[in-house]
C-alpha cells in the first residue's frame, strides 16, 4: 500500500478510544433483564468500527479480539442467546484490553498476551454456549414473539437460502487465525460447503467460494467476510430459489421453472467439480438475464483487476433483493423432501443438529430500521462537529488574546485624547470593544467541554469498586451538561476519581452497618457539577458514615501534628488531606494508605481550585471542588509594588485594608502581625519577599490584602491597589523557567508584562520564613 | 548546522560549505552567531522584573503574545559600561524550542564563514568559557568570536532553563 497509514493512527486511536468509551457507558446502563435492541445495536457498531479500523490499520490483535466481541454482541442482539450479568463483565474486562492494546500501540504499558487469550476464551465460551430453549426440540416452531415486530419474521427464519460467497482473503486473514475463524463462524450459521479454496503459495487460486445453506439472513455474516476479504474483494449472491418449496413463495416469481429444473440444476451442482460447470445451474434461474451478467463477470474473478466493474453490475442486482423479495417461507421439513434434487446437499439438509435453526432470531426488518434510525443522528452530529488540533484552538485563543490587549490599547490612547477626540473613532472602539469581547467569550467556548466527559467514566468506577468491597452504591450525576475548559476535564478526573474512591471506601458503610444505621442498605454517592460565579463547583457528596472528628484528632496526635481540641471541624476535616494522613484501621488495596488526598488537594491547588470538607457523623460528607471555568483566563487584581504591577488572583482576595499605626506588631523574631477585627494575621511583605524597592517603609501608608490561602490567611503588604482586570494568563515556563512566588505571567493593557503572584506559594514561604526566625 | 562547524573545525569535507553568521559587538569584542538560531532583532524596551532572578536576567518582555526572558550579556560578561540606549538591541533567539532575547551593544552585519576561515579558539581565559567558542575568524582586520550560542544558552550558568537552573 502506497499510503501512509502511520499519518491516520492518532485519528484511529483518538476514535477508537471514543468508541471504547461509548461501549462501556452503554454497557453500564444496559438493563441486562431487558436490553434495549437500540443500545444493543449501539454497541455493536461501537465494536465493529474498532474492529473496522483496527483492521485498516493492521492492528490484527486489536481486530481479532474485537472480532470475537463482536460476534457475541451480534448473537445477543439478534436474541440468540440472551443477555447474561456475566457478558457484560466480560465486555467490560474485553473493552479494557482493547484499552490496554491501544496504549501499547501507542508505546505506553504493555499488553498481558495471558490475559488477552484469557478474555477471548471468555467471550467465545458465552458466545458458542446454546441457547437453553435450543437445547432439546430443534423442530419446535419459534416461540411465540411477544411484540408486534417480532411477528413480523416468523414467515422469514424458517426459511433456508443457499449463499454462494465468494472472496479474496487478505493475507493477514490467511496468516493469521481470521479465516479459520470465519469458516467457524460460518459454520454455525448453517451448513457449509467450500467449493474452492486458495493454497497457500497458489497465486492462481487466491480467492475462495464457499456455499452456505443458512436460515440466517445476509446480513448475518457480510461483515464478517467484509472483514476478512481484501479491500471490496468478495461477493455474496443469494440463489432464491434453492429455498423455494414450490408453494406460496413461487408467487413472487411468476416465470419461475418448476421443480424438475431445481432438481437438475441441483444434479449439476452436485456433479460441480469445476466453477464453470457450478456457474451452469444458475442459467434456469428465473432472473436469469440479469444473473448471467453478474455471473459472466464471476469468471476470471482471480483477478482482482476486473472487481470493479463487477461491483457495479453485481450490487445493481442484488441490493434489492433482500428488500424487494423477502425469503419465503418454507418449514424445514420441505428441505427433506427436495432432497433427492439436492443431491450433493442430501446429507446436509436435515436442520436437526444446527442449534440456531430453532433460537430466535433477531427480525431482519427490524435492526434494519433500528439501524437507519439510529444511524441517523449520528450522521447529523458527525456533520455539525469537526476534530481539530487543540494547539489550533489554542493558537487562536493567543491571537483572540493579543486582539484583547490591542483593543484595550486603543481604548487607553482615545482616552488619553479626551476631547480632542472625533466622536466616530469613539464610536468605534466602542463597538470594537464589544466585538472583541463576545469574539474572546465565543473563542474561549471552543475550549469548553461538558463535565459528562469525566463523569461518564464513574459509573464504572462505582460499579468495580462497589463490588470488590461488598457495598451497594448506587451512583447519582447531577448537572452533567456543566461546561468547563478541556485541559481542566483532564486534570481534574484523577482527582475526582480518588475523591469518589474515597467516599466509597471511607463513607459508604456496609450493607449490614448501613441497615442497623436504620438506612437504606444501598448507599448513594451524588456527583453534581454547577457554575457559582466564575467557578465551577463539583460536589461529591455521599450518605455515608460521615468523617469521625475523635478519630481524626487522635490520628493526628499520634503523628504528632499540632492539634488540639478546640480546632472548627473544618480545621480537623481538613486535617485528612495531610500527607500520609490515613483514618483506616486497615490498609486495603483501595486506599487506607494515606496517599491520596494530599494529592487530591495539590492537583486541584495547582489548577487554581479549592477542595472544602462538610462531614455529619452517621448522615454523610460532601467534599467541595471550586475551579476556575478555564485555565486560560483569571479574574485578577492589580497591585502595585515599587514601579512593578503584580496581578493577585481575585478568588484568593477576601479584603483590603490601610492599617493604623496600633495594628501592627513585631514579634520578637522580627515577624510582623496585624491585627484584622481582633484576629492577628501574619504580614507577608511582597517588597521585601522579592528584593524590590517599594514606595513606602511605614506600614501605614501602604495597603495590607488580606488573602486566604487554603484555609490560612495571610496580609500581604503592596503600595496600591490599581484595578481588577481579566488577565489572559501566560506561562513564564515555556520560554524561562518556574520563579518561585509566581504562578504565571498575563500582559497588560499597555503591551506590559505582569507577574501573576501564586498566593499558596507566597503564604507558604511567609510561614516557612516565620518558623525559620521563630 | 552545529554538526557542520564542528566538522568543518575539525577540517572535514565541508570546509568549503559557507554558512551565514550574525555578528555584533559586546563592549569591544565581536562575536559571531548562527543566524539560523536568530529569530528577530528589535530594540530595547524596559522589561518586567523578575524577583530574586540573577542581575543578568533583566526580565521578562511581551514579544506578541509570548512572554520572552531577556538576558543582558553584557552584565554576564562584565563587559563594557551597562547602559541603554536608544541603539541598544535585542537579539531575539530561537533556541531549543524556546525563545529568548538578548541585549548586546550593537549588531554589525552578516556574514558568510566556511568551516576553513574558523579557526580552533586558543585556549585562553576569557571573558567566557572556551567550551562556548566554535573557534576564531578573521575578516580583514577584525576578529570574529565564533559563539556555539545554543550551547550557551542552554548552559546551567545562564539559569534560563529548570533543568539546567537547578
Amino acid at each position: 500500500m502506497s499510503i501512509d497509514m502511520s499519518q491516520f493512527y492518532q485519528v484511529f486511536f483518538e476514535e477508537s478510544e471514543e468508541h471504547l468509551a461509548a461501549m462501556e457507558s452503554l454497557l453500564l446502563d444496559l438493563d441486562i433483564d431487558n436490553p434495549d435492541l437500540e443500545q444493543l445495536n449501539a454497541i455493536f457498531r461501537a465494536a465493529h468500527s474498532i474492529k473496522g479500523s483496527a483492521g485498516t490499520f493492521g492492528f490484527t490483535d486489536l481486530a481479532e479480539t474485537t472480532h470475537i466481541l463482536e460476534n457475541l454482541l451480534d448473537r445477543i442482539r439478534k436474541a440468540e442467546l440472551p443477555l447474561r450479568a456475566e457478558m457484560v463483565d466480560a465486555f467490560l474486562e474485553a473493552g479494557d484490553v482493547l484499552r490496554s492494546m491501544l496504549e501499547a500501540h501507542q508505546g505506553r504499558g504493555t499488553v498481558d498476551p495471558e490475559l488477552v487469550t484469557q478474555i477471548c476464551g471468555r467471550l467465545r465460551q458465552l458466545s458458542d454456549a446454546p441457547a437453553p430453549a435450543a437445547a432439546s426440540s430443534p423442530e419446535v416452531a419459534p416461540v411465540a414473539p411477544a411484540d408486534d415486530e417480532v411477528a413480523v419474521r416468523i414467515p422469514e427464519e424458517t426459511g433456508r437460502r443457499l449463499f454462494d460467497i465468494q472472496f479474496v482473503p487478505t493475507e493477514i486473514a490467511v496468516q493469521g487465525v481470521g479465516l479459520d475463524n470465519l469458516l467457524d463462524e460460518l459454520r454455525s450459521l448453517g451448513e457449509l460447503v467450500i467449493v474452492s479454496r486458495s493454497e497457500a503459495g497458489d497465486e492462481s487460486a487466491a480467492y475462495w467460494e464457499l456455499r452456505l445453506l443458512t436460515d440466517k439472513p445476509q446480513e448475518a455474516f457480510v461483515d464478517q467476510i467484509d472483514f476478512i476479504a481484501e479491500n471490496g474483494a468478495w461477493r455474496i449472491t443469494e440463489d432464491t430459489a434453492v429455498a423455494a418449496d414450490g408453494s406460496t413463495a413461487f408467487g413472487f416469481f411468476p416465470d419461475s421453472p418448476g421443480l424438475p429444473d431445481e432438481a437438475r440444476g441441483y444434479g449439476l451442482y452436485a456433479n460441480a467439480a469445476k466453477e464453470e460447470e457450478a456457474y451452469g445451474f444458475f442459467e434456469p434461474l428465473p432472473t436469469t438475464t440479469v444473473e448471467d451478467e453478474a455471473y459472466g463477470f464471476f469468471e476470471p474473478l482471480p483477478t482482482v483487476a476486473t472487481e470493479k466493474k463487477d461491483d457495479d453490475a453485481g450490487y445493481g442486482f442484488f441490493e434489492p433483493l433482500p428488500v424487494a423479495a423477502p425469503a419465503p417461507a418454507e418449514p424445514p421439513v420441505a428441505m427433506a423432501e427436495e432432497g433427492d434434487g439436492f443431491g450433493f446437499f442430501a446429507p446436509l439438509t436435515p436442520p436437526a443438529p444446527v442449534a440456531p435453526l430453532v433460537e430466535v432470531v433477531a427480525p431482519k426488518p427490524v435492526p434494519a430500521r433500528a439501524e437507519r434510525q439510529a444511524k441517523a443522528p449520528v450522521s447529523a452530529s458527525a456533520d455539525s462537529s469537526i476534530r481539530v488540533s487543540i494547539e489550533k484552538v489554542d493558537q487562536l485563543i493567543n491571537l483572540v488574546g493579543e486582539l484583547v490587549i490591542t483593543q484595550a490599547m486603543l481604548l487607553q490612547t482615545s482616552a488619553q485624547m479626551q476631547d480632542a477626540a472625533p466622536e466616530r473613532l469613539l464610536n468605534g472602539l466602542t463597538q470594537l470593544e464589544r466585538n472583541t469581547r463576545d469574539l474572546q467569550e465565543s473563542v474561549m467556548s471552543i475550549r469548553m467541554m461538558p463535565i459528562s466527559f469525566v463523569f461518564s467514566r464513574f459509573p464504572r468506577v462505582v460499579r468495580d469498586l462497589s463490588a470488590k468491597l461488598g457495598k451497594q452504591v448506587e451512583l447519582k450525576t447531577l448537572g452533567e451538561t456543566t461546561e468547563l475548559d478541556k485541559s481542566l476535564i483532564e486534570r481534574i478526573t484523577d482527582p475526582l476519581t480518588h475523591l469518589i474512591r474515597n467516599s466509597l471506601d471511607h463513607g459508604i458503610e456496609s450493607p449490614e452497618k448501613r441497615i442497623a444505621a436504620g438506612k437504606s442498605p444501598t448507599g448513594t454517592i451524588t456527583l453534581k457539577a454547577y457554575h457559582q460565579g466564575g467557578n465551577i463547583v463539583i460536589e461529591v457528596g455521599d450518605d455515608g458514615a460521615g468523617l469521625p472528628r475523635d478519630k481524626i484528632l487522635q490520628k493526628a496526635r499520634e503523628r504528632g501534628l499540632p492539634v488540639s481540641d478546640q480546632m472548627s471541624d473544618q480545621e480537623v476535616f481538613n486535617l485528612i488531606f495531610e500527607a500520609g494522613f490515613s483514618t483506616a484501621d486497615q490498609v486495603t488495596d483501595v486506599s487506607g494508605r494515606g496517599v491520596g488526598m494530599d494529592v487530591v488537594r495539590r492537583n486541584i491547588q495547582s489548577m487554581g481550585g479549592r477542595v472544602e470538607i462538610d462531614s455529619m457523623l452517621g448522615i454523610g460528607t460532601r467534599m467541595t471542588v471550586r475551579l476556575p471555568l478555564t485555565l486560560a483566563i483569571l479574574d485578577g487584581m492589580s497591585v502595585a509594588v515599587g514601579d512593578q504591577i503584580y496581578i493577585l488572583p481575585l478568588s484568593y482576595v477576601l479584603e483590603s485594608l490601610q492599617p493604623s499605626p496600633g495594628d501592627i506588631k513585631t514579634l520578637s523574631n522580627q515577624a510582623r502581625v496585624v491585627q484584622v477585627r481582633g484576629e492577628y494575621l501574619p504580614v507577608v511583605v511582597l517588597h521585601e519577599m522579592f528584593n524590590l524597592k517599594s514606595a513606602w517603609t511605614d506600614f501605614t501608608q501602604g495597603i495590607m490584602v488580606v488573602l486566604d490561602a487554603d484555609g490560612a490567611r495571610v496580609a500581604l503588604f503592596v503600595d496600591a491597589l490599581l484595578g481588577q482586570h481579566q488577565v489572559v494568563i501566560k506561562s513564564l515556563e515555556a520560554n524561562y523557567r518556574k520563579v518561585p512566588g509566581v504562578s504565571g505571567a498575563t500582559i497588560m493593557g499597555d503591551g506590559h508584562v505582569a507577574l501573576i503572584l501564586d498566593v499558596s506559594a507566597i503564604a507558604a514561604m511567609a510561614r516557612t520564613s516565620m518558623q525559620k526566625a521563630g | 548546522m552545529e554538526a557542520m562547524i564542528s566538522a568543518g573545525a575539525a577540517a572535514g569535507d565541508e570546509a568549503l560549505v559557507a554558512s551565514e553568521f550574525l555578528t555584533f559587538t559586546l563592549g569591544s569584542e565581536e562575536y559571531a552567531i548562527d543566524i539560523l538560531k536568530v529569530q528577530e532583532i528589535r530594540g530595547y524596551e524596559t522589561p518586567t522584573l523578575i524577583a530574586n532572578a540573577p542581575s543578568f536576567i533583566k526580565g521578562v518582555i511581551n514579544l506578541r503574545g509570548i512572554i520572552v526572558p531577556i538576558v543582558d550579556l553584557r552584565i554576564k560578561f562584565r563587559l563594557g559600561k551597562v547602559e541603554y540606549t536608544p541603539f541598544t538591541v535585542v537579539i531575539i533567539l530561537n533556541i531549543a524550542g524556546r525563545v529568548i532575547g538578548v541585549v548586546v551593544d550593537s549588531v554589525s552585519d552578516v556574514l558568510s564563514l566556511t568551516p576553513a576561515q574558523i579557526r580552533q579558539a586558543p585556549d585562553f581565559s576569557g571573558s567566557f568559557d572556551t567550551k562556548y567558542i566554535v573557534g576564531l575568524a578573521s575578516i580583514e582586520a577584525r576578529m570574529l568570536i565564533v559563539t556555539d550560542i545554543e550551547r550557551l544558552m542552554t548552559s546551567a550558568d545562564m539559569e534560563l532553563i529548570e533543568a539546567a537552573a537547578e
